[in-house]
């Protein structure tokens, strides 16, 4: 519960004005590279990727190291229609491209993604499901915070929209600026908040969800702002929340720092070679506003 | 009932091989041992046959009881701090004799560290008990000048802590939830204010602090590791008086009078922080709005019914609250207790405790513009009744026996959403439970030398309907479990019953006067359980029954020590080593999710533990210089077995840290002033860390442990340490006045080292990532972190005064 983390992190930065942190060195014996895979497919008519690469000790600097040579195969399971992800340009990028308005699939298919590389076979699951849409996106110029690193001058834009009606649903709502994903900006949702429980069903998506912005990269007049909200399952949802908890693991609340769950299974039972990444599939709607000087 | 008739014939059958039956007739006297100027009982008091070794102590309401052949005695009642008291009696009947002591003078009690028997620490059968009264907390150099009971504890042999800041403490190598911490017997279940910097405890209206590691008497059960028995003082029933200080970060403020004099008083006491106040002009941005304090009250009325019945009823009332116009965040613990001293004759003495006690936390978010709200709160709460009697059978024998129930209500998270639709409510079950003991134990003498105190303790844990009980298939192999079916129980149905024998015992063998060898074995058993995955515990951790699918902890621990005074007991001395065998201790799968989860138990996993250490402990109690230095080397590990976590081995705990060493001493200057230093070395707690890296195109740094193994790091150049200094200064107290004040000047963290609370890897914040992004040339995708609480020096000064 991101939420809840962050709310308490603010709490105790509050209370400690003392607390501090500063970058040291440490030294660690990186482990074996593995096999990453980096599958997140939507059923939009636009060109899909796969990409393919290795682990890297945790201090690596520059380009992670791509890998060609796999055989990549997605099945629509509901169709029985088979999709061949082909590394044409040998850059751990491999892509299937569809032709005018075809798609993977649609709403309520499964799917099942195979790789297999170095005589090992890696399978997963997902599955499509509906999303819902975003009814406006607003901005408001804010001046420069506390610590002008975090909070820059800029306009800072929110989403509204609400949880499709009815069942459970879980979203990844992504946020661009100029069309580039902006990382920091993490937030996914079950129905109209965090949390596994009944309650947030049809429910507007509320605050810290709707926030479109990196404080350190706010919009400026004439940048395009873009919410796109992702169906994704509740596994991809479990995925995402455990990468957020890795990734913004630290401070008196951290948790035990540990492997984030992929849905990469060997086929081999008997193999000890494990992947890391995940495979998901999304439905996705999106809504853009240029910035305008207010 | 038949566990209690098994207990009674035990116990009656040790007694009667124990007593040779002999023929005089003998009497008792008893009553109660008071403080002369405030009517406060006293608790500890040596009450003895002058020119003989035959003694007895007031219990923890201040009563005693001493059998002895009829005849002539000279009777001396004597407690540090206070002059003796010295009385000839001619017993011919049973009688009762209440004591009040006039204390020995301010100047006297200037260098009395401890308020106990001179020669408790060789004499008592107790072992691993550590008790500290006010007046030495008081001494020791504070964070912010603010004198705190669990950070003083803090500085115990075998009690360590995973970082400053941190809610709670670890003994002997136990969870923080395996600490039973009371408060008049209520216990609480957050010990901490502001996350931790201070615990609930008002100095000013504690009266005795006793913390027991080892060799448990069987009237406590419950938590595996330790108990804190922190016991609130009487209103002073002679005068009105008070006290109270000003501090850096808050305020205290008691008051005690009595309501019908030398019968019945009160006392009442407040704090609140306001380093909210303080910081309000440099809230601004996104922090204006913002609250953050906390407060509490703690009372106590007092009722000597007559010389049979005194009543007390105490509570505590506690909040810590933060917030912002957005959001809405405060906990707290309440507690009510009330007790029924009866004495039933010279011999039997019965304290019935009744108590409530509540822990909860709100979270609540609000929109206005899109009239939007999301409120959640957590509980836990608890009632319970324990009639406790003390039989005074002889000048050999003190028999202690009564039962105790606890009823659980667990709310786990009741939330509720609001938007322009309508209201919906999320609940998780609230869960139910019935915890009950019965135990019986003896405090025996044989011979001159060899005391043995012997227990049973034998308990029940009922989980109880209404609610699911959740079935698993799936062996818990360290991934999480979905289960297979969900049965419900109606109200008050047993869903899940356990009972176990816990058997308690101590010996001291007295070698001479000053020296003496100890040795205990005690059974615990813990059936509640705090949910918490993170380095230190947060207020939103929630507790857990044992359930179907829960087992209840067992701990067995085992310990020797050998005990020695010196120069007139101007020194105490001790060495114990202990072991540690523990079972069913709780753990998480990886990426466990504990917050509003419903099926929470698919998350859980429980595994072995051990804890084994050696710790020393060394007093000095009397003279100008007073203090302590305690040194422990520990270990503590856990294993998962059958499971994927940490490959199934043995790994530290969080918590471990094998050298533990901290030094305290007061040195009474001539004149008006004091000075004080604390000094703290500890090894680092190990630390997971990760190795690698993959790189996702959306989540530029996922880091990765291929390795899987727990805590396995560990460098020495973290290593805690710190100063503190503090410097007292008496004011003159004005002819014919009652105000005494005095300023207290401390440094935190004197020669400012910054101790690491942890090490940790973090993505860059400047990388966004993924590598082949422009923006990132010369950028480190990666750092480590070291993180401090307490980054530097903290001076503070506080004015304190007592009427």
């Amino acid at each position: 519960m991101r939420f809840f983390q962050n709310f308490l992190r603010a709490a105790f930065a509050a209370v400690v004005l003392a607390a501090c942190e500063d970058v040291v060195q440490v030294d660690v014996t990186p482990a074996n590279a593995q096999l990453v895979v980096d599958a997140f497919l939507t059923n939009r008519d636009t060109t899909q990727t796969i990409r393919l690469t290795q682990t890297v000790p945790y201090f690596s600097e520059g380009k992670v190291p791509v890998v060609s040579g796999a055989e990549i195969l997605l099945v629509n399971q509901t169709t029985g229609r088979e999709f061949v992800f082909a590394d044409t340009k040998i850059d751990g990028i491999y892509a299937w491209q569809p032709l005018g308005s075809d798609s993977i699939g649609a709403i309520g298919h499964s799917f099942q993604l195979t790789v297999r590389h170095q005589n090992e076979t890696f399978m997963a699951q997902s599955r499509l499901s509906r999303t819902t849409v975003a009814d406006s996106v607003t901005y408001d110029l804010r001046e420069a915070g506390q610590d002008p690193e975090e909070q820059k001058k800029g306009y800072y834009s929110t989403f509204y929209g609400r949880d499709a009606v009815g069942g459970r649903d879980y979203y990844w709502i992504r946020s661009y600026k100029n069309n580039a994903y902006q990382s920091r900006v993490f937030n996914f949702a079950v129905d109209g908040f965090g949390g596994e429980t009944d309650g947030g069903d049809g429910f507007p998506f509320i605050p810290p969800l709707q926030n479109l912005t990196d404080g350190r990269n706010p919009a400026q007049v004439g940048d395009k702002v873009r919410v796109e909200i992702w169906s994704i399952t509740r596994e991809t949802f479990a995925f995402l929340e455990q990468a957020q908890r890795q990734i913004t693991n630290g401070g008196l609340f951290a948790v035990t720092p540990e492997n984030v769950r992929t849905n990469l299974k060997n086929t081999n039972p008997a193999s000890k070679t494990k992947a890391v990444g995940w495979f998901s599939t999304s439905v996705v709607s999106g809504l853009e506003v240029v910035v305008k000087e207010k | 009932m038949k566990h209690f008739l098994c207990l009674s014939l035990l116990f009656f059958g040790c007694l009667a091989l124990g007593q040779p039956v002999r023929a005089q007739a003998k009497f008792s006297v008893s009553g109660y041992v008071r403080d002369a100027k405030s009517g406060e009982t006293l608790i500890g008091v040596t009450v003895f046959v002058r020119g003989t070794n035959t003694g007895t102590l007031t219990n923890e309401y201040g009563f005693y009881s001493l059998t002895l052949p009829g005849g002539d005695y000279d009777l001396g009642v004597s407690y540090v701090g206070f002059q003796t008291f010295a009385k000839q009696i001619s017993l011919t009947a049973n009688q009762k004799l209440d004591v009040e002591l006039a204390d020995e003078g301010v100047q006297l009690q200037e260098v009395v560290v401890t308020a106990e028997r001179a020669d408790a620490n060789v004499k008592d059968v107790a072992m691993s008990v550590n008790k500290l009264d006010i007046k030495t907390i008081q001494k020791i150099p504070a964070f912010l000048g603010e004198v705190d009971v669990i950070r003083s504890i803090q500085l115990l042999p075998g009690v360590s802590t995973v970082g400053e800041g941190a809610t709670g403490f670890n003994v002997r190598g136990g969870g923080i939830d395996q600490n039973l911490v009371l408060i008049d017997e209520a216990p609480v279940y957050n010990s901490a204010h502001l996350f931790g910097f201070f615990s609930v405890f008002n100095p000013d209206i504690v009266k005795d602090v006793k913390l027991i590691k080892g060799g448990i008497p069987a009237q406590y059960g419950g938590r595996l590791s330790s108990i804190l028995d922190v016991r609130t003082k009487e209103g002073n029933n002679k005068r009105f008086s008070g006290q109270g200080g000003v501090g850096a970060i808050f305020s205290r403020l008691s008051i005690e009078a009595p309501i019908i004099k030398d019968k019945a008083s009160f006392v009442v006491g407040v704090r609140r922080s306001y380093i909210d106040v303080l910081a309000k002009p440099f809230l601004t941005g996104d922090l204006k709005g913002s609250q953050f304090y906390f407060y509490d009250l703690t009372a106590k009325l007092n009722y000597i019914i007559n010389a049979k019945n005194t009543v007390f009823l105490s509570g505590y009332f506690g909040r810590d609250v933060f917030g912002s116009p957005d959001f809405r965040f405060n906990w707290g613990n309440s507690t009510a207790t009330l007790r029924w001293n009866h004495v039933f004759n010279n011999k039997v003495f019965m304290n019935l405790t009744a108590f409530y006690s509540n822990y909860d936390y709100f979270i609540g978010f609000q929109d206005e513009v899109q009239n939007t709200r999301f409120d959640w709160n957590s509980n836990i709460i608890n009632y319970s009744l324990k009639p406790d009697f003390t039989y005074y059978l002889n000048t050999r024998n003190t028999v202690r026996f009564g039962v105790q129930s606890i009823v659980y209500d667990f709310r786990p998270g009741n939330a509720e959403a609001q938007s322009q639709q309508g209201t919906n409510p999320i609940n998780l079950d609230p869960k139910y439970a019935l915890e009950s003991g019965v135990y019986a134990d003896n405090e025996q003498k044989i011979g001159e030398k060899l005391t043995l105190q012997y227990g049973l303790r034998y308990s029940v844990f009922q989980y109880l309907g209404s609610g699911n009980a959740y079935i698993y298939d799936q062996p818990a192999d360290g991934t999480p479990r979905t289960p297979t079916a969900i049965q419900e129980y109606g109200r008050g149905k047993v869903i899940k019953n356990y009972g176990n024998w816990e058997p308690r015992f101590s010996a001291n063998l007295t070698l001479n006067d000053r020296s003496s060898l100890k040795a205990s074995y005690n059974r615990m058993v813990q059936y509640i359980h705090l949910v918490s995955n993170t380095a230190a515990s947060t207020p939103l951790d929630i507790w857990t029954p044992s359930t179907n699918n829960i087992k209840p902890q067992i701990a067995d621990q085992m310990v020797v020590g050998y005990f020695q005074n010196f120069a007139d007991n101007g020194y105490e001395f001790s060495v114990e080593a202990y072991y540690k065998d523990l079972q069913n201790q709780l753990d998480y799968v990886d990426n466990a999710n504990l917050l509003l989860n419903p099926n929470l138990e698919g998350d859980l996993i429980q595994g072995i533990g051990r804890a084994y250490g050696l710790e020393f402990f060394l007093r000095k109690s009397k003279g100008r210089l007073t203090g302590f230095l305690s040194y422990t080397l520990s270990r503590t590990e856990r294993r998962l077995p059958n499971t994927s976590i940490s490959r199934g081995e043995w790994f530290l705990n969080r918590f471990d840290r094998p050298h533990n060493l901290s030094i305290t001493a007061d040195y009474a200057l001539t004149g008006l002033w004091s000075i004080a230093a604390n000094f703290v070395l500890q090894s680092p707690t190990p630390a997971t860390l990760y190795t690698n890296r993959a790189e996702l195109r959306d989540l530029p740094v996922l880091p990765t442990l291929p390795d899987e193994r727990r805590n396995t790091f560990r460098d020495p150049k973290y290593a805690y340490h710190r100063l503190d200094l503090s410097a007292t200064k008496k004011n003159r107290q004005k002819e014919g006045r009652r105000w005494e004040s005095y300023w207290v000047f401390s440094v935190y963290n004197a020669y400012n080292r910054r101790n690491p609370f942890s090490i940790y890897f973090q993505q860059n914040p400047k990388y966004t990532g993924p590598s082949e992004n422009a923006g990132n040339a010369g950028v480190n995708p990666t750092q480590a972190i070291r993180y401090s609480i307490i980054g530097s020096v903290v001076p503070a000064v506080s004015y304190n005064f007592k009427f």
